[in-house]
């Protein structure tokens, strides 16, 4: 039957990328910025007590969820950005273009430079003085607050252009305020602001991945129980309706899905540079096809692995401390989205 | 024929504007019945695709009632009108890189479960959708090295693979080269005979699709819809009334539409076959119009079947020739001084072939 060698094509790397993805996952616990030999690690993860007692901390409390963070996050922005290509037939589309992540940065804004104004005081103290925590939830209440009235007007337009646009123009029209609030800002504020917008999968803890992990399992979720509407899309929205498809329902229920994963993410890892644009197009060129049903684990395993690649760079060039993430993910996402647009041909981009 | 499968009741059709209703054609009572070719014919603009798109169900009528298959369209779920009604629209289909088959089986969307998986009837249905529309070899090909007649026939196995009663086609051959137009206008043609489907597509083909329909929805910019066969809309002049503008008219002979001729010099054609046509094409070409009464006419050719040699009379004078070259340099000469024109003298090379 038509269609066997794409099959097998589809098995082949989605089989070699959950090998990677496995790999980056044992690497990113072996390394880090103190030695620790591998049969030790290899202990601490059986059960067994360590040499070293700080060696249980640092595998336990700081490795394997930074790991874990950055496989969740680098799943979560990839399908983010997958479901927002697909929707809105745009090859440029991430979860950055709903003004998600402005939204989010309004957030963590308001809270860390707003601390020393009335409401800042009033919003900081009720939850912690600017801690990690209160920070999360300013980024989430963001993000959502961004996101409503985006999806309140795309519930009413017909043309995915048009919210593609109205997200756009409202992440600008939110970037404003947030450079309201640095202008206004001391120096230890801006301090503590840039160094969230470098972007880290650093410092999520177990409690915060309690709510992290099963956030983003239902916004992976999502995607994977609609990979057959998403196929429909790829004719595009009018076709897909003619087909059966529900499309104001499936656009509400993909851009919640998409929000919850990118707000999630800006809100516990910052801004994350690139890979939702460009896990998406890494893993159409892998894989050769659009069909979702191979797409979506392709995403999730590519997204997983590039972003703990990322984070064991960001590790092992930042000889001390660690180099910001975002310049990683930059270096590594921008060449690649560049050699897939030039190696593939007409079409490649679209779904 | 059975009994319709779409009927509407005074349905007007338009679009909605910061709740302003801007009616485009109205007070429609049209009918299909399975089995039926429909054409939808206007100049741009007179509201076909608005029309096709509210019968489709993804637009929602102004006033009036669209009954698919005796049921309310607005009260089908989206689901089961699918099953009833499928779209070919005028926007070129990119999918990405999905293989045509894979294409063709998003059609199957109404008919599977949430999870996309196809069953066995559901691949037969696919195969036989691609085998209808004779695409067996592009099967496996990518969708995106298709060239947009390949394209649009496989867009049109899609449809069928939803199993619709309807198909519903936006001007289905507007980015097509003339050979693929024709072959998909045929294919429609046998489509809607062999497999029992109602068809109603636009188009701006006006010879094709008069030679070609059932029925014809004639969209005048008068805001009114007539409906009837081809012929007896020739017949009484409701296609020309639609199509003629000052400077082009409709011709009932040719079914095409000609740049206007009313001062134009009259030339009558004698002759059958090949030769007589060629000479009409050349001579048209040259702002003649050409009238079947040789007492009207000015300037008279006679030609031979095969268009190897004309004969043409001319305010008294005979001139004759070979070839069309001649032919055209002559009827040019003629009709610009109205005077009997110099004898025409073949090119050498041509007449050696005459």
């Amino acid at each position: 039957m038509v269609g066997r060698a794409g099959t097998k094509r589809a098995i082949f790397v989605l089989s070699g990328l959950l090998i990677v993805t496995a790999a980056a996952f044992v690497l990113s616990i072996l390394v880090g910025s103190v030695a620790i030999p591998i049969d030790q690690i290899g202990a601490i993860l059986t059960g067994h007590e360590p040499d070293r007692a700080s060696w249980a901390i640092i595998v336990g409390e700081v490795r394997l969820p930074r790991a874990l963070t950055a496989l969740l996050a680098g799943a979560a922005l990839g399908i983010a950005g997958l479901q927002m290509q697909t929707m809105l037939r745009n090859p440029l589309a991430d979860p950055f273009v709903l003004g998600i992540t402005s939204g989010a940065s309004l957030g963590v804004a308001a809270v860390v430079l707003g601390v020393g104004t009335t409401a800042g005081a009033i919003f900081g103290a009720g939850l912690g003085l600017a801690g990690d925590a209160a920070i999360a939830a300013a980024a989430i209440i963001g993000a959502l607050l961004a996101l409503a009235p985006v999806l309140a007007i795309s519930a009413r337009v017909n043309n995915p252009a048009t919210v593609l646009i109205i997200g756009l123009m409202f992440g600008y029209a939110v970037q404003a305020f947030v450079t309201f609030l640095v202008v206004g800002s001391s120096l230890e504020q801006l301090q503590r602001w840039i160094s969230w917008g470098f972007g880290s999968f650093t410092g999520v803890t177990w409690p915060q991945l309690a709510l992290f992990a099963p956030l983003l399992l239902i916004g992976i979720a999502i995607a994977g129980a609609s990979t057959k509407p998403l196929n429909a899309l790829l004719l595009g929205e009018n076709y897909a309706r003619s087909m059966g498809l529900n499309a104001r329902r499936m656009r509400l229920l993909t851009l919640t899905g998409a929000s919850i994963l990118a707000g999630v993410v800006t809100a516990f890892c910052g801004p994350i540079a690139f890979l939702g644009v460009a896990i998406p197009h890494v893993a159409r060129a892998l894989t050769g096809t659009s069909d979702h049903r191979v797409l979506v684990p392709a995403v999730i395993l590519a997204g997983s692995s590039l972003a703990m690649i990322a984070q064991i760079v960001a590790l092992v060039v930042g000889r001390d401390g660690m180099l910001p993430l975002n310049a990683v993910t930059s270096i590594i996402g921008a060449p690649i989205v560049i050699v897939v647009v030039l190696r593939t041909r007409r079409g490649a981009f679209v779904g | 024929m059975s009994a319709a499968i779409i009927k509407t009741a005074r349905l007007t059709v338009g679009y909605r504007r910061r709740r302003r209703r801007q009616p485009i054609l109205g007070g429609l009572s049209l009918s299909v019945a399975p089995g039926e070719m429909v054409y939808v014919l206007g100049p741009n603009g007179v509201g076909k695709s608005t029309l096709l798109r509210t019968l489709a169900g993804l637009q929602r009528p102004l006033a009036g009632r669209i009954l698919v298959d005796s049921n309310d369209l607005s009260h089908i779920r989206s689901f089961d009108l699918a099953r009833l009604i499928g779209v070919v629209l005028s926007e070129r289909v990119s999918v990405g890189a999905l293989l045509a088959r894979q294409m063709v089986a998003l059609g199957r969307y109404a008919h599977i479960g949430w999870d996309g998986r196809l069953t066995p009837h559901d691949h037969e249905v696919v195969d036989r959708a691609i085998e209808a529309v004779r695409a067996e070899h592009l099967a496996g090909r990518d969708c995106r090295e298709l060239s947009d007649g390949e394209g649009q026939r496989l867009n049109l196995a899609r449809v069928l693979a939803q199993e619709p009663a309807v198909i519903i086609l936006d001007e289905p051959t507007a980015f097509l080269d003339l050979s693929s137009r024709i072959e998909l206008t045929a294919l429609l043609r046998r489509l809607a005979r062999e497999h029992g489907l109602a068809v109603i597509a636009s188009t701006h083909d006006l010879d094709l699709a008069l030679r070609n329909a059932d029925s014809v929805w004639l969209a005048d910019p008068g805001r009114e819809v007539r409906c009837g066969t081809p012929e007896d809309l020739i017949l009484n002049g409701a296609v020309a009334k639609a199509f003629s503008t000052a400077h082009v008219q409709f011709s009932s002979e040719s079914l095409c539409l000609h740049v206007a001729a009313d001062q134009a010099p009259v030339a009558t054609v004698n002759g059958l076959g090949l030769g007589a046509r060629l000479a009409t094409t050349a001579l048209e070409r040259e702002g003649y119009r050409i009238v079947s009464e040789v007492s009207a006419a000015a300037l008279i050719i006679n030609i031979a079947d095969d268009g190897s040699r004309w004969q043409a009379l001319h305010r008294g004078a005979n001139v004759s020739g070979t070839s069309f070259a001649a032919l055209a340099a002559f009827a040019r000469r003629a009709a610009m001084v109205g005077e009997p024109a110099a004898a025409a003298v073949d090119p050498p090379s041509l007449q050696a072939k005459g």
